[in-house]
């Protein structure tokens, strides 16, 4: 199916009142018309023809005909927890948050917590920027139907599907947990100090530098078998901190991922097991670098290159889609 | 047929006497949730109970083999 498209395709889309999500760069979303759509900023993609950057074409995923607007909210900081409040009877919730927002640490620490949250599927990504422009260009959320866009708010497409149909949600995450200690921490967040290894306090980041751990290779929990990481960001040897990309929890044990031998081939052998069509997915950034996808196609798998993956809670270093079934 | 809010049958899935192996990731994810939930607060077993059963209530057609898990046990 044809994702990836000119600024005049998009238009032209909108125009015929399709109900669409667009992940572009900023400035392809700013000329676009009003609509059924929602925008995030990021100008990777995994397109047919395989992983690329741009900031001329638009990734857009153009719903089904069974898919039906029910609303696009826009959440602030305060309101995140209203957000399965307005989730559709029968369909799904599509939401995107501004990459180091204050709504993008909130839903992260707090979406657990949230009432109703497993009630309907809630998927999405964290926007980013170029990542030659992280000085210069912020990540943005759009909403199509005002036209208007956000740094800080979470914007989510509530969409209502025909009832003989229900929605999907699954992820691809082919890291799991390595045989090596057991990790656990002294705070909840982004940011750690120390850890308990194996139950003995020490300073993570001083863990880290000693046992030379691939940074690359993400933290990993184990929720009742969905594996679940949590990427590095940045190891401060002179403030003994680790910065990671997602949150990490007290009362979760983690383990240091295991090596994967070759991303692409371990990622389309489950695809074929799977035999999968999603309606929509997208991929992390950091599998994107680190497994050297551009150029690259990946299993006949198409979205955009994210900041971060949401299935219900914030992802790292994780493949998420939706598929719509027959009842 | 979803069973009835009352039925004991919702037990088991905060029981520590079953650990249940789900396949979709939605129930995994609900399951983790209500035992970190009680596992930091055994007052809160009703609020679980209440999660579990909307979880399965609301998501009816797709974790279908899921809750066929809880019947077996």
């Amino acid at each position: 199916m044809k994702s990836i498209y000119s600024l005049d395709e998009a238009k032209k889309l909108i125009e015929e009142n399709r109900n669409l999500i667009i992940a572009a760069h900023q400035d392809l979303l700013n000329d676009l018309p009003k609509g059924n759509w929602i925008g995030g900023t990021i100008p990777y993609f995994l397109g047919e023809e395989g992983g690329f950057s741009s900031k001329e074409k638009l990734f857009i995923t153009n719903l089904p005909s069974i898919c039906h607007l029910k609303s696009i909210n826009q959440y602030d900081v305060g309101s995140l927890n209203n957000i399965m409040k307005d989730y559709p009877e029968n369909g799904f919730s599509y939401v995107l948050i501004p990459a180091t927002s204050e709504a993008h640490i909130k839903f992260a620490n707090e979406v657990t917590t949230y009432q109703g949250l497993f009630n309907s599927p809630l998927l999405g990504w964290i926007t980013g920027v170029h990542l030659d422009d992280l000085e210069s260009e912020k990540p943005l959320v759009f909403n199509g139907l005002t036209g208007e866009s956000s740094e800080s708010d979470a914007l989510v497409f509530h969409i209502e599907i025909d009832t003989e149909y229900y929605p999907k949600t699954e992820i691809i995450n082919l890291f799991k947990q390595g045989s090596g200690d057991s990790i656990k921490f002294l705070n909840d967040g982004f940011e750690i100090k120390d850890a308990l290894i194996n139950g003995q306090k020490v300073n993570f980041a001083e863990y880290l530098n000693k046992k030379e751990i691939n940074s690359e290779l993400p933290l990993v929990a184990n929720y009742s078998g969905a594996m679940v990481n949590a990427s590095f960001q940045n190891i401060n040897t002179e403030a003994k901190t680790v910065n990671l990309y997602a949150p990490v929890f007290t009362n979760v044990e983690y383990k240091i991922a295991s090596p994967i031998e070759n991303y692409k081939e371990e990622f389309e052998k489950i695809i074929q097991q799977r035999n999968i069509q999603p309606i929509f997915s997208c991929n992390c950034i950091l599998n994107y670098l680190y497994a050297g996808l551009e150029g690259k196609r990946l299993g006949g798998i198409t979205g955009p290159i994210t900041f971060g993956e949401i299935a219900y809670i914030l992802l790292n270093q994780t493949m998420v889609y939706l598929t719509l079934e027959k009842k | 047929m979803l069973p009835a809010k009352n039925d004991p049958l919702w037990g088991k899935v905060i029981s520590d006497q079953h650990n249940f192996e789900f396949k979709s990731l939605p129930a995994r994810m609900m399951y983790s949730r209500v035992r970190q939930l009680i596992s930091s607060d055994d007052s809160k077993r009703d609020d679980a109970l209440e999660i579990v059963y909307a979880f399965f209530k609301k998501n009816e057609d797709s974790v279908e083999h899921d809750l066929e898990l809880i019947k077996a046990a």
